[in-house]
């Protein structure tokens, strides 16, 4: 019998920075999501993000043009709400989050790079208007990935589970057009 | 809104963003990776999730303490917003609270994606009053739960797909060699 050598993982402070790799392992992110969701909910209300990207444009368009918006219901409500406190948590995490594991700064990420080269401009375009159809689709469906699918399926909303359907279907028949051929 | 509620909901969102950060869900490999079936580590953190909050959500909506949101079944504007939100999905490599996570750890493309969901969000409201009619009013089902559409309570239904969902992620391998 050859003795195993162990291997001890390493802990966050001794992870090398990479800004593309884990330092959590999976089932304790998700265990604190579906954790902080059910605080969430206790408290007040599910959690979501995507509300806060309307209302942050409904802000600007009210300060710039406010004439843009007179009338339209969907700009009704434009002050502080549990979505802007909620995001404004998670820009405090992710500063946190990524100081604790010391991620290094990127701008091209590898499997993009892979496929498509290291053009800073062509990724920071496509980037752009991938976020432009992401979040008009989250707003027309109603939710994002954490609002809609997680804290949606979680209460057995129908809406939520043919919402998750939906995306995982068209993202994964995008991202293997994208990205077929790439390594 | 009461302050109580603001500084429980600053401190639930910063747990958020430690744990998308933490966990690599903020990573676009690891989302890309996972929408090509390659690395299914964001799969997991998703299942994992979602088996915690269906039995915390259901205990404490049968305790009768739950603040739920039921979002309303428009299943054609659903249908269609989730298939756009895929696609941005696969070419974001991001999805909204994520990429919001990843420019904040200086990520600069995922600054854009941040720039080009404002654009976005911001074109859908200036646009609601006139896909409403066509997209949300119609084949507008309400706030139903699976549950009821099954006629199952819902504490049993998601204690089942809790079940599934953590047994899936374990079985599941965390990378399939391509």
């Amino acid at each position: 019998m050859t003795e195993q050598r162990k291997t001890v993982a390493p802990t966050v402070w001794q992870r090398t920075g990479d800004p593309e790799e884990p330092v959590i392992p999976w089932w304790l992110g998700g265990a604190a999501i579906g954790l902080l969701l059910t605080i969430g909910v206790a408290v007040f209300a599910p959690l979501g993000v995507s509300g806060e990207f309307s209302a942050t444009g409904g802000r600007v368009l009210n300060a710039v043009a406010p004439a843009t918006i007179q009338g339209n219901s969907y700009f009704a409500k434009l002050g502080l709400s549990w979505e802007t406190v909620l995001v404004i948590g998670l820009l405090i995490g992710a500063a946190l989050g990524a100081m604790l594991a010391r991620k290094r700064p990127m701008t091209v990420p590898s499997v993009w790079a892979n496929r498509f080269g290291t053009s800073v401009a062509k990724r920071c375009a496509a980037a752009f208007a991938g976020g432009f159809v992401l979040l008009f689709g989250a707003r027309l469906a109603g939710g994002c990935t954490s609002g809609h699918m997680i804290s949606g399926v979680s209460q057995l909303a129908l809406s939520s589970f043919v919402f998750a359907g939906a995306i995982f279907a068209s993202g994964m028949v995008t991202a293997r057009l994208l990205f077929r051929g790439g390594k | 809104m009461a302050i109580m509620t603001m500084i429980w909901g600053v401190l639930i969102g910063i747990g958020f963003g430690l744990a998308l950060s933490l966990s690599g869900a903020s990573s676009h490999k690891l989302i890309v990776n996972a929408l090509l079936l390659r690395d299914l580590r964001l799969m997991k953190i998703i299942m994992t999730a979602l088996a915690v909050g269906l039995i915390g959500v259901n205990l404490l909506d049968a305790a009768g303490l739950a603040h739920l949101k039921i979002k309303p079944a428009y299943l054609l504007g659903v249908t269609l917003g989730g298939l756009l939100f895929g696609v941005g999905f696969a070419v974001a490599g991001f999805c909204p609270g994520t990429c919001l996570v990843g420019a904040v750890e200086r990520k600069l493309d995922v600054l854009f994606v941040v720039l080009g969901g404002l654009l976005g969000a911001t074109t859908f409201g200036l646009l609601f009053p006139r896909l409403k009619p066509i997209l949300i009013d119609r084949f507008n089902y309400g706030e139903v739960r699976l549950s009821q559409l099954l006629g199952v309570p819902p504490l049993i239904l998601a204690g089942l797909l809790a079940i599934g969902l953590l047994v899936l992620a374990w079985w599941l391998p965390d990378r399939r060699e391509t």
